[in-house]
């Protein structure tokens, strides 16, 4: 945390030795940190970390055990309520419950902090309703009722209401949480985007740290808490938390062990020996990699060197161009696909 | 996204039919179209109601009763249309859009489509607030049979309003507190029925146990009726509902925001626990005042809220209150025309009207809540 842009810059949301929690202890170690304008943060940290409580707390639903949290210059629970939502919005997991809610509807409630008592929209709410709209590319859904659309849709809309708030600082807890790949990506590209061409503050809890990894500009990583110990939380650059070791230790339980090397996660390997697979340079490159990523799943350490390895496969190495086996001293064999050789092979 | 706001004139200009075309066209001017629809079918079901009844009288002959010379119809129909009837068709319209309000405004706070003073036993709870005032209050003599007008008569309206109120606060409360623990808003609606079973149960020993006169009169009260308010009571009444409404229509930014859910409305500034506390307060003394001065009308707090939201196409409580109201009066005018039995001097029970509209609604409503799940 000592980077230059932190030290010039104050950042637009920050804890304070703030200590977070449900009861009276605290689950996290007090946090000091920062949440830099202009930045996609990614919050990790597996199930029942605390990374909903922690988005809760910075977003001011919950009070904190101990410490302060800093909206810009100001504490966050000295802030009218109304203050608060002008410039901090929240994406939770809730979903609207009636009918007859059409996506503009949903996006014009972001104006509640700026209407009056009656929450009568006036041409400048308009705007930012529309602007919000454009912002995420839901003009098209505008006069869609809000039940009728796809999660992905759905949560889009929702980050376009948290815009017509017209934020400097946007907390999303888990939105991708039930979205498809594609999907998912593209809504966190959309909140990168929003973070470097709009210069808001964006902090988002994610399960899936393959894709926190590659678009992330800082994570917050909160580690696995250990007997005894309360946990706490790392923050840094993606690649610099995979070389210390961080992620893994957050990460690495029941069987499941993070790769440093892929980025990802994959089963322990190793169970049913090595295998080789011969004359590797002399293949496609992207045919050895799948082969490679079969025989991992097939339960094999894969060495280039082993001479004593308990299955070699040669990759094109049939008359046909697809792969030669050979386990053990038994007679080689042919596989037609990756699928047949990981049959064999078991 | 142009947040800055300072653009050239094209852009000003740009942004100006923007936000004309905010809503789709012809939205606005058909949905206030549909409300001063709903207020004139209103108006001629009250002049109906007023005409139809055991003694038919022709809806000319109510206009001229209601707002003619003293001498243009005969003085018997006069006084049965302004005495009589009068004070029966605005208890209905105010019975209607009463437990309309009442039903929306549980619907958003519990976020359950099927909530309303019938189904998570509030009705009940008013039911108990009044048996209570009604089957213990001392009782001075001369009545060897009271009717329950007399009963309330004596006992002050004010009272046994205020005891309605609270009985359906106090299960409002605690039916909010079980809906915080289970989120399943279908097991929240089966304990509603469980509580509606329980509180009933309280209002059964009050009668077995009360002085034989008066649980007759309580018994009939409990079919629903809008034959109770008379001109004496129904400025009470009317007050209430006012009150009920009144509250609603304050709290519509609130409400709007909870549709989102009550972290999320928390997020946008609003105070959610005042405004859940307001909501349910509104509905509390406009469920108790329906309960104390017409009975326990079951189905119309189902049915109103969807029916408005459905006519007027929005979730928007700013038209659905309202659009509630109108929609109530309606419901409840008609009701009221079906209990009379048009040309017999035979009254069905108000509630088995209302279920007859009202129950097919929920089913409605419950069979997309399973397709929605």
């Amino acid at each position: 945390m000592s980077q230059p842009d932190a030290a010039v810059d104050l950042p637009a949301l920050r804890a304070d030795g703030l200590a977070i929690g449900h009861g009276r202890r605290p689950i996290l170690e007090p946090l000091d940190v920062g949440l830099p304008a202009g930045q996609l943060v990614c919050l990790l940290g597996a199930n029942g970390a605390g990374k909903s409580t922690l988005i809760r707390t910075l977003g001011g639903l919950l009070p904190p055990l101990a410490g302060q949290v800093w909206l810009g210059d100001a504490p966050l629970r000295r802030l009218a309520p109304a203050v608060r939502a002008r410039r901090l919005g929240l994406v939770l997991t809730e979903r609207p419950s009636v009918g007859h809610l059409t996506a503009r509807d949903l996006v014009a409630l972001g104006r509640v902090p700026h209407t009056d008592w009656s929450g009568a929209l006036r041409d400048a709410d308009r705007r930012a309703v529309a602007d919000a709209l454009e912002a995420v590319g839901a003009t098209a859904l505008a006069d869609r009722d809000v039940l009728t659309l796809s999660d992905g849709e759905r949560q889009r809309v929702q980050v376009a209401r948290a815009l017509a708030q017209t934020p400097r600082v946007l907390l999303l807890d888990e939105p991708t949480a039930f979205l498809d790949l594609p999907t998912r990506v593209a809504l966190v590209l959309l909140l990168r985007r929003l973070a470097h061409e709009e210069g808001l503050a964006v902090l988002l809890a994610v399960h899936d740290l393959d894709l926190a990894l590659r678009v992330a500009d800082r994570l917050w990583l909160i580690g696995a808490s250990s007997d005894g110990e309360t946990a706490s939380m790392r923050v840094g650059a993606p690649e610099d938390l995979v070389l210390s070791g961080a992620i893994a230790r957050a990460f690495d339980r029941g069987g499941m062990a993070f790769d440093p090397y892929e980025g990802s996660f994959r089963p322990p390997r190793g169970v049913r020996g090595t295998a080789r697979i011969v004359d590797a340079a002399e293949a496609d490159p992207l045919v050895v990699r799948w082969t490679s990523r079969a025989l991992v799943r097939a339960g094999y350490l894969v060495a280039a060197e082993a001479d004593d390895a308990a299955v070699r496969v040669w990759c094109g190495g049939a008359p046909d161009g697809s792969w030669r086996i050979a386990v053990g001293d038994e007679a080689m064999r042919d596989a037609e696909s990756l699928g047949a050789l990981v049959a064999a092979v078991i | 996204m142009s947040r800055a706001g300072a653009g050239d004139v094209g852009e000003a200009h740009d942004d100006a039919s923007r936000a004309r075309r905010f809503d789709a066209p012809g939205t606005r001017v058909r949905r206030g179209a549909r409300l001063a629809l709903l207020a004139i079918i209103a108006l001629v079901l009250g002049v109906l109601s007023l005409g139809w009844s055991s003694v038919a009288i022709p809806p000319p002959d109510v206009v001229a009763a209601l707002v003619g010379p003293a001498d243009a119809v005969d003085a018997s129909v006069r006084t049965i249309v302004r005495d009589i009837r009068l004070p029966r068709t605005l208890t209905a319209a105010l019975v209607g859009a009463a437990l309309g309000i009442a039903g929306l405004l549980m619907q958003t706070v519990f976020r359950n489509a099927l909530a309303s003073p019938f189904t998570l036993g509030v009705s009940s709870g008013a039911s108990l607030g009044v048996a209570l005032v009604v089957l213990t209050a001392p009782l001075p003599d001369y009545a060897d049979a009271p009717s329950f007008v007399m009963l309330v008569d004596q006992l002050g309206h004010l009272g046994t309003v205020v005891g309605a109120a609270l009985g359906a606060f106090g299960v409002l409360a605690v039916m909010l507190t079980l809906a915080a623990r289970v989120r399943d808003v279908t097991i929240v609606l089966l304990l509603g029925v469980v509580m509606s079973s329980l509180v009933g149960a309280l209002v059964t020993v009050l009668v077995f146990f009360a002085d034989a006169r008066r649980t007759r009169a309580f018994v009939e009260w409990g079919l629903g009726s809008f034959t109770q308010v008379h001109w004496g009571t129904l400025p009470t009444f009317a007050l209430a509902v006012l009150v009920g409404v009144v509250g609603a229509g304050a709290l519509v930014k609130p409400l709007n925001a909870l549709l989102l859910g009550e972290a999320h409305a928390e997020s946008l500034g609003v105070r959610v626990r005042a405004s859940r506390l307001g909501a349910l307060a509104a509905a509390s003394v406009l469920a108790g005042a329906v309960v104390a001065f017409a009975g326990p009308i079951g189905f119309l707090g189902i049915a109103v809220p969807h029916l408005a939201r459905g006519l007027l196409r929005t979730a928007d409580h700013r038209l659905l209150v309202p659009g509630s109201v109108a929609v109530g009066a309606v419901l409840a005018l008609a009701c009221g025309l079906l209990a009379e039995l048009p040309g017999s001097s035979l009254n069905l029970p108000v509630n088995a009207a209302a279920a007859l509209f009202g129950a097919p609604v929920a089913i409605v409503v419950l069979l997309r809540m399973r397709h929605a799940s």
